[in-house]
Parts: structure tokens; C-alpha cells; sequence
């Protein structure tokens, strides 16, 4: 037989072209950005040699600032500083008043839509702030390795909902950055950690951030990170605790209940700040201002701070025995129990969990910086720099989805801690003659009762075929892609007509006004839309026809018939004809075209690779037989 | 064949049994993945992507299938043109009548002890049920492997309801 190369995807590129990603760490208190370059990894500085980058943006009349600068005024100008933004984020305005009223915004009330702070500059969401956040880094990472970036892997709490997900992904579309992948924060920690140590076996991630608390139980053996299960609350964490001290001084100082806003963001910093000192000392006092003028001094012993804080620790042990049950093991089982996120450095918390398990946790990694390093290796593979490496890691999605029946009941569709990609049917009928359309109500969650889950997002499927009631079997599948984002499709089965499905998302932004804030962002850039466009229709064809290409060389002339490689040809050489002009609609035709052309080429490429794995080879040793 | 279209045993490439050795299943599992797996096609176009996908999420759910032992047994059912969804064998009133007996003991219990006794008889109710369901299978009796099956439900019912009891203890 004649040569039938077939590659590792992402092989076929010249192999001076590296190209530039980064894995970005967006948290609740701090984020961070890392790269890595000649093998070695690195998280990035500002210039002035800070890594940890505030998660604080300020709006102010003349500026966005973001970072240290805008922490720095969070105190004195409490509502156009946004902290923590990322507990907003896939929120409603319920959800965040049930967070509690430790921070204080001012929100245009819109109920049933995103909630929007107002600002000195308008009105901005949280997938607003969190793209000032993101650009900043990718400022920095542009300027280390001098130019625009690839793509970027983004971390996200394993325990985020579709919602939530999609707000990450939406902030990362407007601050214009190519998401690769998101990635789960304990998997891209254990990424960091296994692959330092190179030790096969079953891992706990306890990762106790600024705002959000997840637990994940990994496998890790011969390159592949399979997470077994996950479990969490993505409304809790160090800002919790510096809440609980806030609370304290104030009970302790007799300030009443008349508490402004600068006020309790000051004991908010208050509070952090003796947290992090109880972290190596066994007292701490306290020096705080009232506001009449007097001054109210107290000190605070490690021993009270652990009576205060357990509750909280007592509220992570939940979602730990959940997993342990899930993934089916009992803490013999587990190799090691892996630290994450800045709380964590809490001393009682690695003494609790510690006992939990049965064994002292892992503790000599930076906790900070270890998931941007996770996810700055992610990036580096994806983005296809590294050709060779067999690690992948296998996610599962964190909550159950599931859709709406008689009664106000949910039915679960996909369970929690299944495996991701997922996707699974179901099929729906008609209830009255001539019916062409229906809604499907989709919703996360554990629970019964619809009202007690998370509504994501409400689907009209048009275009049913009208029949008698009862006669029309829709399938709908219900698709959950490796971000762990869900996607809808729906098909008339007696007729084979395919549905069109509407998303209406119960919180966040449709494509929309998505579209819209990247025009008001520009505009404020003064750039040319038109240009933008045109570019990134550009860059998009040049990869689709590099892709294409690769694909075609790597056992086209074997996989294909010479009627289907005459196809595939043109298609090619009507898109290189066409991706250089100014064209954006013929553009995105051949485009379109040549996707289309190509996919019996991928699915035929796809069998020939999984033959290849299961008789044990690798697939580039088919190359040469 | 195209992948799609195979069933799960013939997806992970082993012979359709109920009895199956689990860590060669886990093996050929992340051995597939790594060949499917969309972060594999991370730089690949539109379609390629697509199909990874589609792959990717078919093997997932092959693999939970083939790896928990009752759908396990339900896919040699399926695989064999029996209707497991609709139809329902008949089952005998000895094991209709302990499993009244089950429920009313489930019902009754009312510490973790006492539930975990429980447990343990229904594991071991369990793990002979599957080992008559292998063997039964071994000889080709399709009648008899739909009545175990119908029964593993049942004893599975009563399992969620014991983890159901548990959690709110």
C-alpha cells in the first residue's frame, strides 16, 4: 500500500512557526497570565514586578483603570470600583442579593435581564468588567512575546454552570481574544502538579479561592488527567471569611447598624488583612477609625478566628464527602490531597482537610500561581506548539441539565460528573393539531422543583412539519462540548425536518448585544468594524485552508475517491483565490464551501485513527508502512 | 462500518460479555480518547472539530455504558434485538414478595448501622444476580437474561432509595 501518513493533529505546520499562547488564571481576588517558552513555564509581571494582578476595574469619567491602581480606590470610591466581579458573573440579580450584601453596587433595575452597575462611565456588566480584566493580562503577554496571541486557555471554577461559562467566554469574545479552551481550575492545577512529579495515581484538588470553593478527584496515568468527579459552591470563599471579620469588628466596636458603603468596604480590608496576618501569627490587633471620629482598638487571637471561620471549612467537607462518593472511593484510595487557591495558606483549613482524608495535604506548591501555569501548558498544546505530547485531559460536566416538564418537575437529561463531550436525546411530540413550534425550558441543577434549579436558557424550535397532535416525534440533543458549554439541536423525525432552535439565555447576553459592545468598544478604539471584520475573516480562511491542507497531504489521495479529491480541490483553490480580497460574504461562502467538502475527508481520517489506537499504535507510525 | 454506527462493544473493539476485565476497558478508553478527543484537533478546521466531537461524546457514553454492570447488561440485551424499554419479563412472586420484604426493612431502618446491613445483602443479592446473568448469557438463553435484568432493576431501585435514605440521615 502506498504511504498513508496520517500525523498527530496540529503536525503538519512548518516547524520554525511557534505561535503565541497563554494560559490566563481569572480569579475572584487576583489573576494572572502565564506563557511558556523554551520548554519552560512562566507567570508574567507587570511592570512593575507585580504577578498577581487585582481583579478591581474602576470607571471613572475619563478612564478604565484596572488592577492595583483601582484597588487602591475601592475604599474611597466604593461604587465605581468593581471588586470581585467574577461572583456576578452568569448572575441574576436574585442570585447576587442571595449572595449577601457584603458588596454594594448600584444596579439598574431590569429584572430578567443582566444586571448592569451603574457607573460614572454608564452602565457596565460583569462580562464587561471581567474583559477590561482579561485585556490587561493579555497586554502583558503581547508584550513579552511580542505580538497579538494565538489563542489563550482561560480557567474557570469546575463548578461553574453553563451560565457562568458562557460569561467567561463571552468577556474573553469581547476583549478579543481567542479562547482555546476553557479549563477547569483543578485540572489545570493538577496539570501543573503531575507533570512535575510524574507520579501516576488518584489526586483530591481542594481549591479554596477569593470566592468560589471546588473539590475534584483526578486519575492521572500516562498522560491522560481524567477528572472522576467534582463538587462545590461557587458562592464561597476568602471573601467570605474577611465578611465574617467585617461582621466581628463590627460587633466588637460597637459601630451599630449604620454602616456606609467606604465604611464597609474598609472593614472588608480590615478583615482580609488580619486574616492573612493570623495565617503566621497567633494574634493581631486592630486599629479602626469610627465614623465619629473616635477610635476603637481590639486584637484578635488565632483561636477565636478558627471558632469563627470553622462553619465556613465545615461548609467545604460537604461537597468533599459528594465527590468521594461519586467517584466511588474511600479516602484510602486517594495518593494525595493537592492545595489550591490563596485561601488555602489558612492553617486551620489545610489542618481540617488534612484530617478529612487521613493524610497531611500538599502544601510546597505556589498556590497562586499553579492553575495559569495548568493552563498556560493547555495553551501551549492546543495552539499547537507542542506536536508530540499525548497529554489530554477528560473533564465531566459539574452540575446535572436537564429540562422542564407537566408540574413545574425537572427531568434530568445529562447527570452531573458525566463525562464531557456528552450528548444525549430525547424525543418530544406535539399537543394540539398543526402545531409548528414549541419551547423547551433547559435548566442546571440537583434539584425537584424547577424553581429550585438554574434556568439557562428557553428554546423555540420553529418549522415543525404541522401534523395531527401527538404524531410528530421531535428529537431534540442536548450537546455538551469540552468546555462543558451546552448546545441544542432539533429534527422532526417522521418528515426528517430539521428544526431551527432560538436561545433566549435566562441571564447573560445574546450574540446580539455581544455584537453590539464589541461596535461600542471600537468605536471608542476609533477602529474600523469593517476592517476588523475583514481581518479576522482573513485570518480565520488562512487556517481553515492550512487545516484543510494538512488534512488533505496526511491520507487524502488514500481516503478519498478521485471524484471526491477533485472536489476537495477546488474547494481549496476557490477559497485561496478568494481569502485575500475584500470580500467578507464570498469569503465566508467558499469558507463554508470548503468545511463542507472536507468533512467526509475528517470523518474518514477519524476512523482511520481510532483503528490506529485501539491496535496500540500511534497514529504517526502509520506513516512509512 | 463508520464508528458511529457500531455498537459499544464493537466501539472499544472487546467481545460482547458481561464479564469484562475493567482496567483493559479503562485502558482502550483513554487509548480512544486521545485518538478522538476535540483538544486533539484544537488547530484542525470546522469540520474535523466537529466530527471529535461527535466521536469524543459517542465513546464517553459507550464507556459509561460498558463500565457500570448494568447497562453492561442492558447493551447485550439491546445488541441481541431484545426491546428492553417497552417490554418487561415476568417475574416470579418469590422474588416480587422479597422485595416487599426489602422495602419494608429499608423503610424500617433507622440508623447508618442498620442501612449499611442493608447495603451489604443488597451488593450481595446483586453480585449473584450478575453472575447468573453471565451465565445465563454464556448459554444463550435471551428469555432468562431479560428476567435478571428486569430484576438488577429492581434491586437498583431500592439502592437509590437507600442512598436517598442515607443522605438524609
Amino acid at each position: 500500500m502506498a504511504l498513508l501518513q496520517i500525523s498527530e493533529p496540529g503536525q503538519s505546520r512548518a516547524p520554525h512557526a511557534v505561535r503565541r499562547a497563554a494560559g490566563i488564571d481569572l480569579g475572584t481576588t487576583n489573576s494572572l497570565i502565564a506563557i511558556t517558552r523554551g520548554g519552560r513555564c512562566e507567570t508574567l509581571a507587570d511592570s512593575d514586578g507585580e504577578h498577581l494582578l487585582p481583579s478591581v476595574v474602576r470607571y471613572t469619567t475619563a478612564e478604565v483603570q484596572v488592577g492595583a491602581q483601582a484597588y487602591a480606590a475601592s475604599v474611597e470610591d466604593p461604587f465605581n470600583t468593581v471588586v470581585s466581579v467574577k461572583r456576578l458573573m452568569g448572575r441574576s440579580l436574585e442570585d447576587i442579593r442571595h449572595q449577601g450584601n457584603q458588596l454594594r453596587y448600584r444596579f439598574s433595575a431590569q429584572p430578567g435581564t443582566t444586571p448592569r452597575i451603574v457607573t460614572a462611565a454608564g452602565e457596565v456588566t460583569a462580562i464587561e468588567v471581567s474583559a477590561e480584566i482579561l485585556k490587561s493580562l493579555a497586554q502583558r503577554a503581547r508584550a513579552k512575546l511580542g505580538g497579538e496571541l494565538d489563542g489563550v486557555v482561560i480557567t474557570v471554577p469546575a463548578y461553574f454552570d453553563d451560565a457562568q461559562r458562557q460569561a467567561t467566554k463571552d468577556a474573553a469574545r469581547l476583549a478579543g481574544l481567542n479562547v482555546l479552551r476553557l479549563l477547569n481550575e483543578p485540572t489545570a492545577a493538577a496539570v501543573a502538579y503531575g507533570l512535575d512529579q510524574r507520579e501516576q495515581g488518584v489526586y483530591v484538588i481542594y481549591d479554596l479561592g477569593g470566592g468560589t470553593f471546588d473539590v475534584s478527584i483526578l486519575r492521572f496515568s500516562r498522560g491522560v488527567f481524567e477528572v472522576l468527579a467534582t463538587a462545590g459552591d461557587t458562592a464561597l470563599g476568602g471573601d467570605d471569611i474577611d465578611g465574617l471579620l467585617a461582621e466581628w469588628i463590627v460587633a466588637n466596636a460597637a459601630l451599630g447598624s449604620d454602616i456606609d458603603d467606604r465604611l464597609q468596604r474598609r472593614l472588608l480590608r480590615a478583615g482580609k488583612r488580619v486574616k492573612e496576618l493570623l495565617s503566621t501569627n497567633n494574634i493581631v490587633g486592630l486599629d479602626i477609625a469610627r465614623p465619629d471620629g473616635t477610635a476603637w482598638q481590639g486584637k484578635l487571637r488565632r483561636r477565636e478566628f478558627e471558632r469563627l471561620i470553622d462553619p465556613l471549612i465545615d461548609r467545604t467537607l460537604v461537597p468533599c464527602q459528594r465527590v468521594l462518593r461519586d467517584a466511588g472511593l474511600d479516602p484510602s484510595q486517594i495518593a494525595e490531597v493537592v492545595m489550591v487557591g490563596g485561601s488555602t495558606r489558612i492553617p486551620r483549613v489545610r489542618e481540617r482537610i488534612g484530617g478529612f482524608f487521613g493524610r497531611p495535604p500538599h502544601v510546597d506548591i505556589d498556590p497562586d500561581r499553579v492553575v495559569a501555569i495548568g493552563a498556560a501548558i493547555q495553551a501551549d498544546i492546543l495552539v499547537g506548539n507542542k506536536r508530540d505530547d499525548d497529554m489530554l485531559l477528560l473533564d465531566v460536566l459539574p452540575l446535572s441539565l436537564g429540562i422542564e416538564t407537566m408540574g413545574g418537575l425537572m427531568e434530568k437529561v445529562i447527570l452531573r460528573n458525566t463525562p464531557i463531550p456528552a450528548a444525549r436525546s430525547q424525543e418530544f411530540t406535539t399537543f394540539k393539531d398543526g402545531q409548528t413550534a414549541m419551547a423547551i425550558h433547559v435548566l442546571q441543577g440537583e434539584r425537584e422543583l424547577v424553581q429550585d434549579n438554574r434556568s439557562l436558557a428557553r428554546f423555540e424550535l420553529h418549522g415543525i412539519p404541522p401534523m395531527v397532535a401527538g404524531a410528530a416525534r421531535i428529537q431534540v440533543t442536548f450537546q455538551v462540548d469540552a468546555d462543558g458549554l451546552l448546545g441544542v439541536s432539533a429534527r422532526e423525525q417522521t418528515r426528517g425536518v430539521e428544526s431551527s432552535v432560538i436561545v433566549k439565555p435566562s441571564y447573560g447576553l445574546s450574540d446580539g448585544e455581544i455584537e453590539r459592545m464589541l461596535r461600542d468598544s471600537m468605536a471608542h478604539a476609533s477602529e474600523d468594524v469593517g476592517a476588523r471584520k475583514l481581518r479576522e475573516v482573513q485570518v480565520e480562511a488562512a487556517r481553515s485552508i492550512e487545516a484543510v491542507t494538512a488534512a488533505y497531504q496526511q491520507g487524502g489521495r488514500q481516503l478519498l475517491s478521485s471524484q471526491e479529491q477533485h472536489e476537495l480541490q477546488s474547494a481549496l483553490s476557490r477559497l485561496e483565490a478568494l481569502y485575500n480580497s475584500v470580500d467578507v460574504d464570498a469569503i465566508t461562502r467558499a469558507m463554508d464551501q470548503l468545511e463542507r467538502t472536507a468533512a467526509s475527508l475528517a470523518e474518514r481520517r477519524m476512523d482511520v485513527a481510532i483503528n490506529a489506537a485501539l491496535s496500540g499504535h500511534r497514529v504517526d507510525e502509520f506513516s512509512g508502512q | 462500518m463508520s464508528r458511529l454506527a457500531k455498537n459499544d462493544f464493537e466501539l472499544f473493539d472487546i467481545p460482547p460479555a458481561l464479564d469484562i476485565d475493567l482496567d483493559d476497558l479503562s485502558r482502550r478508553y483513554r487509548m480512544l480518547q486521545q485518538a478522538v478527543h476535540p483538544d486533539r484537533f484544537a488547530s484542525s478546521g470546522d469540520a474535523q472539530r466537529r466530527i471529535a466531537m461527535q466521536m469524543s461524546a459517542r465513546v464517553n457514553q459507550a464507556y459509561q455504558s460498558l463500565k457500570a454492570p448494568l447497562t453492561r447488561l442492558r447493551s447485550l440485551l439491546e445488541i441481541a434485538g431484545v426491546d428492553v424499554s417497552s417490554a418487561t419479563a415476568a417475574l416470579d412472586g418469590e422474588f416480587l414478595g422479597q422485595q416487599i420484604e426489602l422495602r419494608e426493612e429499608l423503610a424500617a431502618a433507622h440508623d447508618r448501622i442498620e442501612l449499611q446491613r442493608i447495603r451489604q445483602s443488597l451488593s450481595q443479592a446483586c453480585a449473584m444476580l450478575f453472575s447468573q446473568a453471565a451465565d445465563v448469557h454464556h448459554a444463550g438463553d435471551l428469555a432468562g437474561l431479560h428476567v435478571l435484568y428486569n430484576k438488577l432493576q429492581f434491586m437498583y431501585r431500592l439502592l437509590e432509595e437507600l442512598d436517598r435514605r442515607e443522605e438524609t440521615l
